[in-house]
């Protein structure tokens, strides 16, 4: 390749890597805090939010509308006006060159289309932030604070309490369904607190993995994962329920606390509560949609649901959900449906109401079925909230870690001082011991620094305590490259050969000896990231990445210098250390 | 033309050294036994302070504030559809009391900041770690770094529990204490943790102790870990064999494993007799000497192959083996010092487990030094004691006709 060419690809994987590393220093450097704080809530938290300001902004529209339809749109909205004038475009109308309000507002079609403006604008800003913060590196628990704990679901135990009804051969996907039932539940008990992105994955066949980031009660999060799922069937109450919803819409951001508590006690019965009504959305989240107040009383416990499946009506071939109750059930959900007939139940898991039926008439036997034009989705979902009560997996919490986060903050500075500290050490001494080709060995390093933060970066990585120190090694290892090959050009200016023949033949005979080492090592930090966990894996990671850039670094990048240098400064000796008779 | 030295002459004295390092760490281990971690074995380490809370801080309202504290500053991020969503900041070097913190945090709506101790710097607060960070009806507390009262006694008193280790992190009124306790099959993380924070709550009230930090890992967990970790290293070093077998001449390969199975051992021995605590963290360290020492002799082994080549003239092979570690002396040296600068500026900021790794890793470093010079050459070195010079790289002329 000639040098134009080297150049050019040098100057791509630079521009490559900046792509890379883009989210990440927009969302830690450009990224206010209280917009981290909003991107990082759960989606449904975004959708709601991006509404009630939109509401608050239209009604603050309207209302100087209604002062003075001709005054001119105050500037914190200026931004609309782009979005006004394609509306006049689209129409085939010149938009007016003063935008009043009433200019503004005749563009839309109803105050609907109106408010889906402003509540895109909001979401969009948002979720902008977000898919920065997706699409960066992440900071591990050790240097951002937060808890992660590692649960075991005893899923033979699952199996042997459901005893005969499972067969033999039906046993691996029991254990499957069970285990993605009890990631469900967790799930949906750790949503209740409206944490700031916790990760909850699965781990192997049998093991959870839950990650809260940030600060969180330690406390009520252990007793949450050991407690059971709490199921229950209430009656509802519709004429509180309509106050309620009136009251809401009148008052939608002051009506809750922050942690989800009524701000106002008194705006439904004190025998009841309120919950959301949810959903799942397209991506499997729960989604509220409505709001219904419910009797504190329980009709009935959900223990005592015995199995749960869909079932297609004889007749109309509705999809329903059925389940069976044990006797005792039976009786009590028989006498009260018995005295309730035409009222609602909710079906209520964790303070969220799944299903909100009405009770057709008293039903006894224990034998119950659900119908209500349900999809095959919205079925199978009651069918699984169902499940959790009878389904019991005994969860084991196999590991806990509980991490201040100003902890984590002081091992930020660490790992900052150590990087600098040895990366300044290591570039004097190769300046003061290699002269003016130490230039290159400390250019290569840090462009070194620079590729593995971007590919990090890229594969979205976990950065740890761990992972820095393995890229501080890693720089002092690279550095051994370019020791290899300018050791290599000293033998050869020594034998009196010239600058640009002893810097070929120098490289030329460092090759094997810098590919040899550096697989060797490739081959251990690769195996061991892909089979260690926690502080080995980020290690390895960074390792690896690490011996692949300063490959790159000190065959390309360097050689690249040197040549430059020859052909293009007409250098003619080197300046590559001391004694050397050139 | 460089110098070259007769490093041959050391290959025995330095193989007896390294025998003697190695059954001194084999007594070590038979005697004192291996710190092992909470990785390899299971437990419950939590690290508490006990001090009296300097303020308490509550809200009421229908924004989402948490609170993040550091050195310099906190701040205190609202957000919600009901607020203005903004960041305060409130500035430690302006706001040195905490009265003059508390004087401004509860100029914020709905915010109530009790001030219990006013005149205490403000620089050195902190904040219970087990408890969210999230502002609501219930007080969060927040502490005094240096004004601990107890010492490790107290702390003991309070457990009066045997099978539970408390050792003092930090000196006088800057302490913290971390209690160690061992867990058996079928005890549950919340049983042990519950009962813990209930003892330390009873005798020193629930609002004066903080944790700092907690780590469990259960029975299951650590055998598994321990498992793992043998598997790993096994493999690696089988791959880094193979590697080096296909690479090199057989000998070559099997010195290099020997020196890098050497390092590893050199490393147990420094960390049975200081009584570091073995975790993965040192694991790893471990394992990336195992790849640092590879690539030292890998280096070397390159170099004796070329210079097999451009010296016919050798008449024995040491005679190749001391030029070749000659030529790549200054290699093997400034390589390690680079490391090493890398390495102790890792040793000097940090704490906890990556300081240990740093320490092992410095020792490994000069090990992998020292192997990669003396020990794999003095392998390959009896292996080819009746090499002659027309058998080149091979070890007999019988193998060489075979290759023709």
């Amino acid at each position: 390749m000639n040098k134009r060419t080297r150049l050019v690809v040098l100057l791509a994987v630079l521009a490559l890597c900046f792509v890379f590393l883009w989210p990440s220093i927009s969302w830690y450097g450009r990224t206010p805090k209280e917009l981290q704080q909003l991107a990082l809530g759960s989606t449904e938290n975004i959708k709601s939010y991006a509404e009630l300001k939109a509401a608050e902004d239209v009604r603050a529209i309207k209302k100087m509308m209604a002062e003075d339809s001709s005054a001119v749109l105050a500037d914190e909205y200026s931004w609309i006006k782009k979005d006004v004038a394609k509306r006049y475009k689209n129409l085939d109308k010149k938009a007016p060159k003063e935008m009043t309000l009433k200019v503004v507002l005749g563009a839309y079609d109803s105050e609907m289309d109106f408010m889906s403006v402003f509540q895109t604008r909001y979401r969009d800003e948002i979720l902008k932030a977000k898919k920065y913060y997706e699409n960066s590196v992440k900071l591990g628990l050790d240097l951002s604070g937060g808890m992660n704990i590692i649960v075991k679901a005893d899923l033979d135990a699952a199996l042997a309490s459901a005893g005969d009804s499972v067969a033999a051969e039906n046993a691996a996907d029991f254990k499957k369904e069970a285990m993605a039932n009890a990631i469900e539940n967790l799930s949906s008990r750790i949503d209740k607190f409206g944490l700031t992105s916790p990760v909850i994955r699965q781990q192997g066949d049998d093991r959870i993995y839950i990650e809260i980031p940030g600060a969180a009660q330690a406390d009520a999060i252990n007793t949450l994962i050991m407690g059971k799922g709490v199921l229950n069937f209430r009656l509802v109450d519709m004429e509180a329920t309509n106050s309620f919803k009136a009251y809401y819409a009148q008052n939608p951001a002051s009506t809750f606390n922050a942690v989800g508590e009524l701000m106002d006690a008194s705006i439904i019965p004190s025998d009841c509560e309120v919950f959301g009504v949810y959903t799942k959305d397209e991506y499997g989240l729960d989604e509220r949609y409505d709001w219904l107040v419910v009797k504190k009383e329980i009709a009935l416990d959900g223990q005592h649901v015995k199995s749960a499946e869909i079932r297609n009506d004889e007749f109309t071939n509705e999809l329903q959900v059925c389940f069976n109750l044990d006797a005792e059930g039976a009786v009590i959900f028989g006498e009260f449906t018995g005295a309730h007939v035409g009222d609602n139940l909710a079906i209520v898991s964790d303070n969220k109401v799944k299903s909100n039926a009405r009770i057709q008439t008293a039903i006894t036997g224990g034998s119950v079925s659900l119908t209500g034009g349900f999809n095959y989705d919205e079925a199978d979902n009651i069918k699984k909230v169902l499940q959790t009560a009878w389904l019991n997996v005994p969860l084991e919490v196999e590991s806990q870690q509980v991490i201040g986060a100003s902890l984590g903050e002081e091992s930020i500075h660490q790992g900052i001082m150590a990087i600098i500290l040895g990366l300044g050490l290591i570039l004097i001494f190769m300046l003061i011991f290699y002269k003016a080709s130490g230039i290159n060995a400390v250019v290569a390093q840090i462009l070194n620094l620079y590729i593995m933060f971007a590919v990090l970066s890229a594969f979205n990585y976990t950065l740890t305590l761990s992972s820095i120190a393995g890229m501080i090694l890693t720089i002092g290892m690279a550095v051994d490259a370019n020791v290899l090959v300018f050791e290599r050009i000293k033998e050869e200016l020594r034998q009196g050969k010239s600058r640009s023949a002893a810097i070929s033949l120098g490289f030329d005979n460092a090759f094997w000896a810098i590919m040899d080492s550096n697989i060797t090592t490739f081959i251990a930090a690769l195996f061991l990231a892909w089979l260690g966990t926690g502080s080995i894996q980020g290690f390895a990671v960074s390792l690896a990445i690490g011996v692949l850039s300063s490959v790159f670094t000190a065959l390309f990048v360097s050689r690249l210098m040197f040549d430059f240098d020859t052909d293009v400064m007409h250098a003619k000796k080197v300046s590559i250390g001391w004694g050397i008779k050139q | 033309m460089k110098k070259t030295f007769n490093f041959s002459k050391g290959f025995i004295p330095t193989t007896v050294i390294s025998c003697a390092l190695i059954v001194f760490g084999i007594v070590g281990f038979l005697t004192k036994g291996i710190n092992l971690g909470l990785d390899f074995k299971p437990g419950l380490i939590e690290e508490v302070r006990v001090a009296n809370p300097v303020a308490d801080i509550s809200y009421n309202g229908s924004a989402n504030i948490s609170m993040d504290l550091s050195a310099g500053q906190m701040d205190l991020v609202i957000t919600g559809s009901s607020s203005n969503n903004e960041t305060r900041s409130f500035n430690f070097a302006v706001l040195k009391t905490v009265n003059e913190l508390a004087a401004e945090i509860n100029k914020i709506d709905g915010i109530t900041m009790n001030v219990r101790n006013g005149s205490y710097d403000t620089t050195k607060l902190f904040l219970n770690s087990a408890v969210t960070n999230q502002l609501t009806n219930t007080a969060i507390y927040i502490y005094p770094a240096g004004t601990s009262e107890v010492t490790t006694d107290d702390i003991r008193a309070a457990l009066g529990e045997n099978g539970v280790d408390i050792k003092q992190l930090g000196s006088g009124a800057d302490a913290s204490y971390q209690i160690r306790m061992g867990v058996s099959e079928g005890d549950t993380q919340n049983d042990i943790q519950v009962s813990v924070n209930e003892k330390l709550y009873s005798r020193f009230g629930k609002e004066n102790v903080a944790i700092v930090k907690t780590d469990f890992i259960g029975a299951g967990m650590s055998k598994s870990t321990t498992t793992k970790s043998i598997i790993m290293f096994v493999c690696v070093v089988l791959l880094i064999w193979a590697y080096a077998a296909i690479r090199f001449h057989w000998d070559f390969a099997l010195g290099s494993v020997i020196a890098l199975i050497h390092d590893t051992l050199i490393m147990f021995t420094f960390i049975c007799w200081t009584g570091m605590e073995f975790s993965t963290t040192t694991l790893a360290a471990v394992l990336t000497i195992v790849g640092y020492s590879i690539n030292a002799t890998v280096v070397i082994l390159d170099r004796i192959r070329y210079n097999l080549k451009m010296m016919p003239e050798a008449k024995k092979f040491n005679e190749i083996l001391n030029k070749s570690l000659s030529d790549t002396l200054t290699r093997s040296v400034l390589t390690t010092v680079t490391t090493l600068f890398a390495v102790i500026s890792l040793y000097v900021f940090t704490t906890g487990s990556i300081k240990d790794f740093s320490l092992a890793m410095i020792v490994g470093l000069i090990s992998g030094m020292y192997s990669s010079i003396f020990i794999s050459s003095a392998f390959i070195s009896a292996c080819r004691k009746n090499w002659q010079p027309e058998f080149g790289v091979h070890h007999s002329l019988k193998t060489v006709k075979a290759d023709e």
